[in-house]
């Protein structure tokens, strides 16, 4: 019996992979790019490459300076805690949408359900894809931050650390996402039975969910960045020694990983907590698969709501663009995830500066840096670049717009309307987006950070709004140009079409270009005084320069890129 | 009318042949069945005709309209029923089918009284209101023919559009289909049903392996006793 499972589970598996690693055809492998395409491709690519490379060298830096400091603090453990916390907080995040995607909202559950599969067999193979890509998220933290971490230790000679702690590290990679990713397990089933009691489901999710989203966020960013300024003594300050202690009592079920890491009883540490996540691992998938049965019982019943019978319902008549806005906000509405995402870009910029601004995130610039930099500009840089970064990746209109369509594409293409027409309909309704969230944050922002700059109240919405329509741009003509119309489950249409995500890649780099450009400026302030009126405008007209280019040069191709949306089918 | 004349269709993703050197011309006033085993190249034929899909050589023309030199204006004659459901399972079926008018251009007052007249023959006046998640297969399929039918298609364009309807909604879709055909309009549509082909067809067309097999006249055919069945399986047999 448990042999038939594991063959069910195995052949589940193989399934699922084959269809993440989309390999793309012999056509598009052997297609000849001409030389200009080329060029253009190359630079692509090294801004995607600068930005990846900036963020890592970033982490590298952090991971430097606060293992020095922490050497002069005798805080390594903690630090050691820190880094593993860091991780784990991100797969808990990354994993709790991954998990309500794969085991609740995936359209293949209609089919896995209706074929002889023993509904464990789903879960377990479910489960298991999710943790394999958590892995990848939590690789792209715990690397980075230990690697480095434990080079500095072994130059400061710390005992214990040696050649064998870098395998440990790696060793401890495969268990780091496995324990949040059980918590996710768990907080998804309250989260869904809540929904499933729900009349409207769809948007009670999505409530629910960014609910939880922005909380995360709240506490996470100015965690990161808290814990990520150093002073110039190079030891740590009084407020991080005790927000290191703090993340250590919270994940003190590491310890074992932590001891491991630094030497001492390896392999007994390292048997132990994998015997104990295997125990909370046994009784967390028990308990979540009884409440998974139920919900998706629950759930495949549709979301409950049967429409009283209309009295003199309207038919009303709508312009062609109008039409298509409503629909779009109508399936926008439908769809939890794209909800989820919408919600945040809207109202996590001023949440993220608010706590930014507030005490916590004031104290530790004032006690480290007040001397050497301008704070408002300081605040404004990394608030300029996390609003960038939102305003990106938050809103998937404005890079998967056309894939979002999935085959109803197709059906548009069949009605009477230019394919200009259905461009432009797509682009506004991405740009609408991108105004809801720059007026929030226009309204916000001078409550929120207490800065009363006018030209920041103006520029922070202004640099909002100028990067999300430029990133629209260039993001929907990269769509239209490699759209994913064959997808299951939303996630799919970026991760089998990595093209996508080169635009993010491109705003990426330029989101860490604004911040080093604000870095800059603000210390350049206090080092010579300059007026600030005149730094925030420099900075601003700086900032702005890049999204108004991209939009000029990808708007005008985005509305003549009719040819692309003739060749989408075959 | 529709005039298709020496189209040739070939994928770029497999560079397979799915249309190969296809003429084939429909008169108003007929029902045109459109034929052939799967794989042979019906609904890439159809994809062509109403603009879903590029093709590379040849020509078609709706109604004396060139697909590829105005392309909206010929797709204003077409009304289309996919073989799959392309639909938005967040908008109620009232909301798409007006989504899909508006594309049209249809006024309140023809759109009221279509929407109204379609939704009563086929039994969906009182869920027209549901959000189409909550549809089943056929209801499904009868949101698609309201929407095609309400704009007064000239040219109407069916690919299997009987799978998934009631045996209500399959009579009352024929009789339609018969109505459209007599008020000088075109039916042209995909099935591999040939009983309801031959009862309900003017003319035929037979395609295999892309390429055009036979185009026959149905009273023809009944004439020489012989069955649509026996054609269709001898010429998609030659071919092989």
């Amino acid at each position: 019996m448990l042999g038939g499972a594991f063959l069910q589970y195995k052949s589940l598996l193989k399934v699922f992979l084959s269809n993440l690693i989309a390999l793309p055809s012999k056509k598009q492998v052997t297609e000849k790019t001409t030389g200009a395409k080329k060029l253009g491709k190359i630079g692509v690519l090294a801004l995607a490459a600068f930005g990846f490379v900036s963020i890592f060298a970033y982490l590298i830096l952090v991971a430097y300076e606060l293992t020095v400091a922490s050497i002069n603090s005798g805080r390594v453990v903690e630090l050691q805690y820190a880094f593993m916390a860091m991780a784990q907080i991100t797969v808990l995040l990354f994993g709790l949408a991954s998990l309500l995607n794969n085991l609740y909202f995936a359209k293949d559950n209609a089919l896995l359900c209706s074929l002889p599969f023993k509904k464990g067999v789903v879960f377990l193979s479910k489960f298991t894809m999710t943790y394999l890509g958590e892995l990848l998220f939590a690789a792209l933290v715990y690397l980075p931050l230990t690697i480095t971490s434990l080079v500095t230790l072994m130059q400061y000679d710390y005992p214990g650390v040696n050649g064998l702690s870098f395998v440990v590290v790696v060793i401890n990679l495969l268990f780091i996402p496995a324990l949040p990713l059980l918590a996710a397990t768990l907080i998804s089933q309250p989260l869904m039975r809540l929904v499933s009691l729900l009349k409207k489901r769809t948007l009670g999710n999505s409530l629910v969910m960014a609910l939880c989203y922005v909380a995360f966020f709240a506490l996470y960013f100015p965690l990161v960045i808290g814990v990520s300024t150093v002073g110039e003594t190079g030891v740590l300050g009084g407020d991080m020694i005790g927000a290191f202690v703090a993340l250590k009592n919270y994940t003190i079920f590491n310890y074992p990983l932590v001891n491991a890491t630094l030497n001492n009883n390896v392999l007994l540490n390292l048997v132990i907590y994998f015997a104990g996540v295997l125990v909370v691992g046994v009784i967390s998938v028990l308990l979540s698969f009884v409440f998974y049965k139920k919900s998706l019982m629950k759930l495949s019943e549709g979301d409950g709501i049967v429409a009283k019978k209309v009295k003199n319902a309207k038919n009303t008549a709508n312009s062609t663009i109008k039409s298509f806005l409503i629909k779009d906000f109508k399936t926008l509405l439908h769809t939890p995830q794209l909800l989820i995402n919408c919600i945040m870009v809207i109202v996590l910029p001023s949440i993220i500066i608010a706590f930014m601004s507030g005490e916590f995130g004031q104290s530790m610039l004032e006690e480290e840096f007040a001397s050497n930099i301008n704070t408002n500009v300081f605040v404004l840089s990394l608030a300029t670049y996390l609003v960038a970064l939102l305003s990106c990746a938050g809103n998937p209109f404005g890079y998967i717009g056309f894939s979002i369509e999935g085959k109803n594409l197709y059906m548009l293409k069949s009605l009477p309307i230019s394919h200009k027409d259905v461009i432009k309909s797509k682009f506004i309704f991405s740009v609408l987006i991108t105004a809801v969230s720059s007026l929030v944050l226009l309204i916000v922002f001078p409550f929120a950070s207490g800065i009363k700059n006018a030209v920041a109240i103006v520029g922070l919405p202004l640099q909002s709004f100028a990067t999300g329509i430029s990133f629209s741009a260039i993001g929907l003509y990269s769509d239209l140009k490699n759209p994913n119309l064959n997808w299951v489950n939303i996630n799919e249409i970026t991760r089998n079409n990595l093209k996508t995500i080169k635009p993010m890649m491109l705003y990426l780099a330029l989101s860490f270009v604004y911040l080093i450009v604000g870095i800059v400026l603000a210390v350049l302030m206090q080092a010579i005084t300059l007026n600030e009126y005149l730094v925030v405008t420099v900075y601003y007209v700086i900032c702005l320069t890049a999204p108004v280019v991209i939009f000029v040069l990808y708007f005008k191709k985005l509305l003549n890129a009719e040819d692309l949306m003739s060749k989408i089918g075959g | 009318m529709i005039e298709i004349k020496n189209l040739s269709k070939t994928y770029r993703s497999s560079g397979k042949r799915a249309v190969d050197d296809l003429t084939l011309t429909v008169d108003k006033g007929e029902i045109f069945g459109f034929l052939g085993p799967n794989g042979a190249g019906k609904s890439t034929t159809i994809k062509c005709i109403t603009g879903i899909l590029d093709y590379e050589e040849g020509s078609i023309a709706i109604d004396g309209i060139d697909l590829k030199a105005k392309p909206e204006e010929a797709k204003k004659k077409i009304g289309y029923v996919a073989d799959e459901h392309f639909l938005y399972e967040g908008l109620t079926g009232r909301q798409y089918i007006n989504f899909i008018l508006d594309i049209f251009g249809v006024t309140q007052e023809v759109r009221e009284e279509k929407i109204n007249r379609y939704a009563e023959i086929f039994e969906l006046s009182d869920k027209l209101d549901n959000r189409i998640s909550s549809y089943s297969h056929g209801m499904k399929q009868k949101v698609n023919l309201i929407a095609a039918l309400s704009h007064d298609p000239e040219v109407f364009i069916l690919d299997e559009p009987m799978t998934g309807l009631d045996p209500q909604a399959t009579f009352k879709l024929k009789q339609l289909m018969q109505t459209i055909a007599k008020e000088g309009k075109v039916v042209f549509f995909s099935s591999h049903v040939l009983e309801v082909v031959e009862k309900l067809c003017t003319k035929v067309a037979i395609i295999d392996d892309g390429k055009l097999v036979k185009v026959c006249d149905m009273q023809e055919l009944k004439d020489s006793r012989d069955s649509l069945e026996d054609l269709f399986l001898k010429l998609t047999s030659e071919t092989k």
